[in-house]
């Protein structure tokens, strides 16, 4: 029996029964949200994956055509619910792009800061869930921590931790008081360095390293 | 190249129903016959080499609307990060037209939502099946004549209590 | 997932094991929408958790369908499903996950544990008012008392 791959695929009578398929069923814990994927495996490499979607549908489009600019921004945050504020910025810059409304450069300063905060947290949960799946738990609850913080500087600013539908046509529901602009610019520098320490223990993880 | 002048270049080549501009994006309407030539010219001669989006539009209850869908294909060209809409305008029962999965791979998951969702056929499309709704679904959801709670496919399941489960 | 990170800490309550196998598992938590497509899917998992089980539905598209009342989303797993232990919110605070299972806990330490069908007992049902499903624009939701929702019937009101 032929023990490497090259050998098994040049192999001509072996054919490709050697392959499993396995259902990476819409409930696993890998794929968070749910994915459904049928893996075509050989040992633990996958040599085709054929995705299938459709178990989150939620049929935003259909509700879009009974509701209205301002309304539709709360469905908007259940979009991407991990960065909810950069989506209600995208639907509103479109929306406003339709109607010719140009914000104010005040507005669209805000409108940044908060999408780029946004952003991080997305990015700290996502790359803290990778961790979470191979085991390095330890930056999962870090950079949990560090979204925490995020999570204050929204609750400060408009009231909900996320899904908060905080821009409208125009412009945005409260303007920044000056305590929600020192929760952003306080921990701004040591947060730098923070996460750039924390990552050390996703990127030497032990799970990784040992697959490179 | 200025919006204007992929505008007049693509109405040289192709016959062109209407082109229009509006707030710097450029959108052009092509009968249905033409449009894989249409598609095929704008990629290969005009560089609009990335398929942003298929969708459709369904102008039912729209004020003054002629025809009924609005087959919409967003394209971008990459080097020059220009933009350009593609529609082509469809009524019952010719809801066929050519798939763009030849020019474009990606085509194959946009063209199978429209289906989904719209009931566009493609012709040549290798595997036209539903994509987001379970396959015993029967209508096309996002025309405008299918109401929002749908039409009782959602509650049609049945009923685990404590006893049997 | 908030709840089982480092601020509100679920681990505190006996309860930081998330096993993702069914097999395993004692409570499960549905949160949020449910679609129709995933219905089945959630059900059979169901079905392959061992008893004594509890089910938690947390968030308001879980219990009620919440702001989707699309073709596409289950209004309530509970139409489907016993669950024992409804969150309110969208999405719900960390805080109101924790008190529902600490509510579960005590609803565990006072009704029993051994099998599920001492829950289904028809004396332990409370009549549900059925609550009359309305297009989304111009009118508020009434409950109609002179219908009366059978729990194990499949067909809703007008569904």
């Amino acid at each position: 029996m032929p023990l490497t791959e090259a050998a098994i695929a040049a192999d001509p009578e072996r054919g490709q029964d050697y392959l499993w398929t396995l259902n990476f069923g819409p409930q696993h814990p890998a794929t968070h949200t749910t994915l459904r994927l049928v893996l075509k495996l050989d040992g633990e490499r996958v040599v085709d994956a054929v995705p299938d979607i459709g178990y989150l549908h939620s049929g935003f489009e259909k509700i879009g055509e009974h509701l209205d600019y301002n309304q539709y921004v709360t469905v908007t945050d259940r979009m991407n619910y991990i960065s909810p504020m950069a989506n209600n910025v995208a639907w509103h810059h479109a929306v406003e792009k339709l109607i010719g409304v140009e914000p104010t450069p005040r507005c669209q300063y805000i409108r940044v800061i908060v999408s780029e905060l946004a952003r991080i947290s997305d990015h700290l949960l996502s790359c803290g869930a990778i961790g979470l799946d191979v085991g390095a738990f330890t930056f999962f609850l870090y950079g949990f921590y560090q979204r925490e913080q995020i999570y204050d500087i929204f609750e400060a600013l408009c009231g909900a931790r996320f899904t908060n539908s905080y821009t409208r046509v125009g412009g945005v529901l409260h303007d920044m008081t000056p305590l929600v602009i020192e929760k952003i610019r306080y921990p701004l520098n040591r947060k730098r360095q923070q996460i750039a320490l924390q990552s050390g223990w996703i990127v030497r993880a032990r799970a990784f390293q040992g697959r490179r | 190249m200025a919006v204007s002048s992929v505008a007049s270049a693509i109405q040289a080549k192709i016959p062109v129903a209407s082109s229009d501009e509006f707030r710097g994006q450029l959108r052009v309407v092509v009968p249905a016959e033409s449009l894989e030539s249409a598609l095929r010219m704008v990629k290969d001669e005009l560089g609009f080499d990335l398929l942003v989006d298929i969708t459709c539009v369904d102008y039912l209850h729209y004020r003054g609307a002629r025809d009924r869908f609005g087959l919409v294909y967003l394209l971008a060209n990459t080097s020059n990060n220009q933009r350009v809409t593609l529609r082509v305008m469809l009524n019952e029962p010719n809801l066929t037209v050519p798939t763009a999965v030849p020019l474009w791979e990606g085509a194959n998951w946009l063209e199978r939502e429209v289906w989904d969702m719209f009931g566009i056929q493609f012709e040549g499309h290798p595997d036209l099946r539903r994509i987001l709704l379970p396959d015993e679904f029967d209508s096309h959801p996002l025309r405008k004549d299918y109401p929002l709670q749908g039409q009782g496919e959602r509650h049609n399941f049945p009923v685990l209590t404590r006893e049997e489960a | 997932m908030a709840t089982g990170a480092s601020r509100h800490d679920l681990a505190r309550f006996g309860a930081e094991v998330f096993r993702f196998s069914p097999r395993q598992c004692d409570l499960m938590i549905v949160a949020g929408r449910v679609v129709m497509k995933m219905l089945p899917v959630l059900q059979r998992i169901w079905q392959q958790m061992h008893e004594p089980k509890w089910c938690i539905s947390m968030g308001a598209c879980a219990s009620t369908g919440g702001i989707f009342d699309t073709y596409c989303v289950v209004q309530g797993i509970d139409r489907f499903m016993p669950v024992d232990m409804y969150v309110p919110g969208c999405p719900p605070r960390p805080e109101q996950l924790i008190q529902a299972i600490i509510d579960l806990q005590e609803k565990i330490q006072h009704e029993g544990t051994i099998a599920g069908s001492e829950f289904s007992l028809s004396s332990r049902q409370q009549p549900k008012r059925a609550l009359v499903e309305l297009p989304i624009l111009g009118q508020a939701p009434r409950f109609d008392s002179s219908v009366r929702v059978d729990v194990h019937s499949t067909e809703r009101e007008g569904v």
